[in-house]
């Protein structure tokens, strides 16, 4: 069932409608509040207090964006909170491979394997800062539009952009390096 | 350090179209334009072929339903707590047997369209067997291999523990099989009649180009693997989750998730087993396990939970089974007997 029918058979109280919403969302949030720093059981309970407040609140809920988008955006607000973080989004540097030391922190295994690119590749995205890392997971992880990635966020789609071409630029950087 | 100058000038536009191509996501012109920049720009595609494989680097995200209907519980729970406001119903009591029952009844229904799917193929097949008498029906028993000729011109190559129909209307408008198992197809090329290959719930059509379909009834995917030419791959009949592959390009479909990704492959990798040669190609041990089974006909069964994380890459001649084992006995933490005519393989990752 499309994520518009599910809300408005919420709205009249249908409890089937609020559950296969949440076990939709549910291993896509938990995920997303790994990306967002939060430890499992804090995941959790950000999870379960948005969904009772969404329960709670049904009849008057106003979504302005789509559902997706609201959700991500409720979860990333309370993670914020919960750490007492800003919200600001800064721009992952232009330069940022070439400040680090290439190299220093591979163990010798990992350099013999190094065929093993998939692993490293994994290791690149987590080295990225951490909203370009936030940012790029997103988008590649959890396949969202840059329209949603924006709204959910709070910046423009040109800032996502930015973000997904600088990751991926690092990355490539990073995979170079690993050939030469 | 020159490549760095070369690569700097990639600008962002081109890196996401051909992340928009990779996820399916662009339209027929940028397409070509794209298919034309590869071929020309050496930059650009160098630029795609590492976007393509960051791209496929990517893990599905984790889907725990365990966890998730525990959660689920907990909260229903909760909202049941919260008492009855405004004019909800007095007994939240049916809602938690629902609840309760919901599992079962998922697993009801699902079995119930799968019969009925399977009522309904059943009879669409029968049905044409009895309007054509041309229906044919390819099987091959584990551990054998069989080339088909199929009526116009196209050559199969059907692997172990596989059952290829082919409709009865055969060659009328459409050229149409339904693949159980693995085959390499190597069609003969016809754009009026356009040949499809149903897997499930994936459809693979082509007009003429050589490929490899793996479509276990048991695997956890369904793999198209392009050899030359061009196919066409479709979902669930969803024309938006449509997938042109290239040559050296495959498409994933999990069947867990219905998610479908493209990435490279190596032809050996795919096609070694019309040379007789056991690949093994990052599978995980679980799919290893049926590949073993199918190709020595021999039931094999994993001891240890924890071989399940792990994966198994390399390549075998036509070797006898056991020498097959110790090879991988010498290179990992595993150990193997015959018990009642089944392998039993137990150990760990290393």
């Amino acid at each position: 069932m499309e994520d518009i029918e599910l809300l408005s058979k919420i709205k009249t109280d249908d409890r089937e409608a609020f559950n296969s919403l949440f076990l939709k969302y549910y291993p896509l949030l938990s995920d997303f509040c790994r990306f967002l720093g939060a430890d499992n059981n804090d995941g959790e309970d950000i999870i379960a207090d948005l969904f009772l407040d969404l329960w709670v609140k049904r009849e008057r809920l106003q979504i302005h964006t789509s559902i997706k988008s609201y959700l991500y955006g409720a979860i990333k607000n309370r993670v914020y909170t919960l750490k007492g973080k800003s919200q600001k989004v800064e721009l992952l540097p232009e330069e940022y491979a070439s400040d680090k030391p290439i190299g220093d922190h591979l163990h010798p295994d990992e350099i013999l394997f190094r065929k093993e690119r998939r692993l490293m590749i994994e290791r690149f995205i987590d080295e990225l800062p951490e909203q370009g890392k936030l940012i790029f997971l997103m988008s590649w992880q959890h396949q969202l539009e840059h329209q949603e990635i924006a709204e959910i966020l709070n910046i423009s789609p040109n800032t996502v952009k930015t973000h997904i071409y600088r990751a991926i630029n690092y990355c490539r950087k990073r995979l170079l390096l690993l050939n030469n | 350090m020159n490549t760095y100058f070369k690569m700097a000038h990639m600008d962002e536009h081109h890196y996401l179209l051909i992340i928009g191509y990779l996820e399916g996501k662009i339209s027929e012109e940028e397409t070509q334009y794209l298919l034309q920049k590869v071929q020309t720009d050496k930059e650009f595609s160098d630029a795609f072929e590492d976007i393509a494989e960051i791209w496929s680097a990517r893990k599905p995200v984790p889907s725990n339903t365990i966890k998730a209907n525990d959660a689920l519980n907990r909260l229903s729970k909760k909202i049941d707590q919260l008492g009855t406001p405004s004019n909800q119903q007095a007994a939240p009591k049916p809602n938690a047997i629902i609840l309760k029952l919901r599992p079962v009844l998922a697993v009801a229904a699902s079995v119930l369209f799968l019969a009925c799917a399977f009522w309904f193929y059943k009879t669409r097949i029968s049905n044409k067997t009895a309007n054509t008498l041309a229906f044919i029906e390819n099987h091959t028993p584990p551990g054998q291999k069989k080339k088909i000729n199929l009526p116009d011109g196209t050559i199969v190559t059907l692997n172990a523990s596989s059952n290829l129909h082919i409709a009865g209307n055969f060659d009328d408008e459409k050229r149409e099989v339904y693949l159980d198992g693995e085959a390499f197809f190597d069609v003969k090329r016809n754009p009026q009649k356009p040949f499809i290959v149903h897997t499930g719930k994936v459809a693979t059509q082509v007009l003429g180009t050589h490929f490899n379909v793996s479509a276990y009834v048991n695997d956890s995917n369904i793999t198209v693997s392009l050899v030359e030419g061009k196919v066409q791959v479709d979902m669930n009949n969803d024309l938006s989750k449509r997938v042109i592959l290239d040559p050296g390009k495959q498409m994933i479909y999990s069947k867990s998730d219905g998610q479908a990704r493209v990435t490279d492959f190596i032809t050996e990798d795919i096609t070694g087993w019309k040379e007789n040669k056991l690949v093994f190609n990052y599978d995980n041990w679980t799919d290893a396990a049926k590949k073993l089974s199918r190709w020595y006909g021999v039931p094999v069964k994993l001891q240890d939970s924890t071989l399940l994380r792990c994966k198994l890459k390399g390549t075998f001649d036509n070797i006898p089974l056991n020498k097959v084992m110790e090879q991988i006995k010498m290179v990992s933490d595993i150990s193997w007997k015959m018990q009642d005519k089944a392998m039993i393989i137990s150990g760990k990752c290393n």
